[in-house]
């Protein structure tokens, strides 16, 4: 038992328990994201039960990357709705399907798709980057320290820059088996951050819709 | 996992993580600069209001007084001559009584048309609904009415399409400053007046041909405190005066205001 409670397990563990705070968020885009880290959540516990069993967990991963793909390109399309920007995220999408299915149909499903998951990551971070320009140039003042938007963001821009540089620094890391395990450490370091952040990003969305009720 | 691995994948994560973090701090930054910067405009906002109030003010009380002088030094003594004429009227002698009625009739026409000429001026007040063009028409009219100045008044036709309620009260303000400034100090007999718009830029030229002054020498108080009021004002729209004058020379002054 004590396996399946690794560092990034806990901290998506600690993050979908927080998530629930959004139980009655009015935007169902938000509240989505309880069921997305419930999914994360089973493919992560799942993938270490797997592995224990001897087998290749890659496949779980793949199939989760399809979650992440729309349910991070849905909370993106939100989030650029407001600034009447959420075509862009079409871009992103139609990218992710034709990356996925060309290594679906190259390498199968049980094979990890590093691919799509890269490339994916660079949109992320495209997206993210993006957020921020817009954010920049709203002429509205917005108070960043208690946006739950803007720390969804900026978790998820520390993941994915973090996974990016790690796949294109890769091979300053040495050989392949001390790349694996330099890059797990620092997978868990990044996956403590993301999931901190948007376990703020979520605590400060309760705290709107608990001022919103006060001043109502 | 041995201490120089510790120390790398710390490394590594920390290089890989600085972008991020100076991005998130200049947006920090960027965004109380943003708060200060709206601060600032609200601040802004709310002195310019102040001033228009006070400016509206102004030019209320400055119609006032030169209602009340005129009521006092001029319709008053009207009257009281048409009055004392009529009461001096002896029925008896007809021939008389018909020259003093006739006298009479006389000095309250000449009340009612100094009295119209107060309602046009109480009108040029009105400022929105007359606009600027005829609201310094009237101030002229008024100033004319005096016979001490010979004044040349000239207004393009694009003012009165593009209008600016806030502004054109500062610039009627300006106006009446720069007129009492004349009538005060210069012993002008000709003055000069160009009202153009052109470019999204109004401009106002008045020049007149009295004693003139150094700039610098203006003291703080009377024509000084004018000439200060006046740029000031000029530049709480986003304009700028510019006052040329010497002695002996006459004054002009050209207040340009970014209008509408």
């Amino acid at each position: 038992m004590p396996h399946y409670f690794t560092v990034s397990t806990v901290s998506e563990l600690v993050c979908l328990l927080v998530s629930f705070c959004l139980v009655n968020d009015r935007s169902l885009v938000w509240r989505s994201l309880i069921l997305y880290m419930l999914i994360t959540c089973l493919a992560e516990f799942s993938g270490v039960y797997i592995e224990r069993t001897g087998s290749s967990n890659h496949w779980v991963y793949n199939i989760l990357v399809i979650f992440d793909a729309g349910f991070m390109s849905l909370m993106f399309a939100h989030l650029f709705k407001r600034y009447e920007k959420s075509r862009f995220i079409i871009v992103g999408l139609i990218l992710f399907i034709a990356l996925y299915t060309y290594q679906l149909t190259t390498q199968g499903l049980f094979e990890y798709d590093n691919l799509t998951f890269a490339s994916m990551s660079v949109v992320y971070v495209v997206y993210c980057l993006y957020y921020y320009l817009l954010l920049i140039r709203d002429e509205d003042y917005a108070n960043i320290r208690y946006s739950p938007a803007f720390w969804w963001v900026t978790g998820a821009v520390f993941f994915y820059f973090g996974n990016t540089a790690c796949n294109l620094f890769a091979y300053q890391f040495g050989d392949y088996k001390t790349y694996q395990r330099l890059s797990y450490t620092i997978f868990k370091i990044l996956n403590v951050l993301q999931y901190g952040l948007w376990s703020y990003s979520f605590i400060c969305k309760r705290w709107l819709i608990a001022k919103s009720n006060v001043s109502y | 996992m041995a201490n120089s691995e510790v120390q790398r994948i710390l490394l590594i994560t920390a290089i890989f993580l600085i972008a991020p973090v100076f991005i998130v701090i200049y947006i920090f930054n960027y965004n109380n600069r943003k708060k200060r910067h709206i601060l600032e405009k609200q601040q802004m906002q709310l002195s310019f209001e102040s001033e228009l109030a006070k400016t509206q003010l102004e030019v209320q009380e400055q119609t006032m007084q030169t209602i009340g002088a005129e009521l006092h030094d001029n319709i008053g003594q009207l009257l009281s001559l048409t009055s004392l004429t009529l009461s001096s009227v002896e029925l008896n002698n007809k021939a008389k009584a018909r020259q003093k009625i006739d006298d009479s009739i006389d000095l309250t026409l000449r009340s009612i048309k100094e009295m119209r000429l107060l309602g046009h001026l109480l009108q040029g007040d009105q400022l929105v609904a007359v606009g600027l063009v005829e609201a310094i028409r009237q101030l002229v009219s008024w100033m004319e009415r005096s016979g001490r100045f010979e004044i040349v008044y000239t207004a393009g036709d694009e003012i009165a399409a593009n209008r600016n309620a806030d502004k054109d009260l500062i610039i009627f303000r300006i106006t009446q400053e720069i007129f009492n400034n004349i009538i005060k100090h210069a012993a002008a007999t000709e003055i000069t007046i160009d009202l153009d718009y052109a470019g999204g830029l109004l401009e106002l030229r008045i020049a007149d041909n009295g004693v003139g002054f150094v700039a610098d020498e203006a003291p703080l108080v009377g024509h000084g405190m004018g000439i200060q009021n006046i740029r000031k004002r000029a530049g709480i729209i986003g304009g700028e005066a510019v006052i040329s004058s010497d002695k002996g020379a006459g004054t002009q002054i050209i207040v340009s205001i970014p209008y509408p």
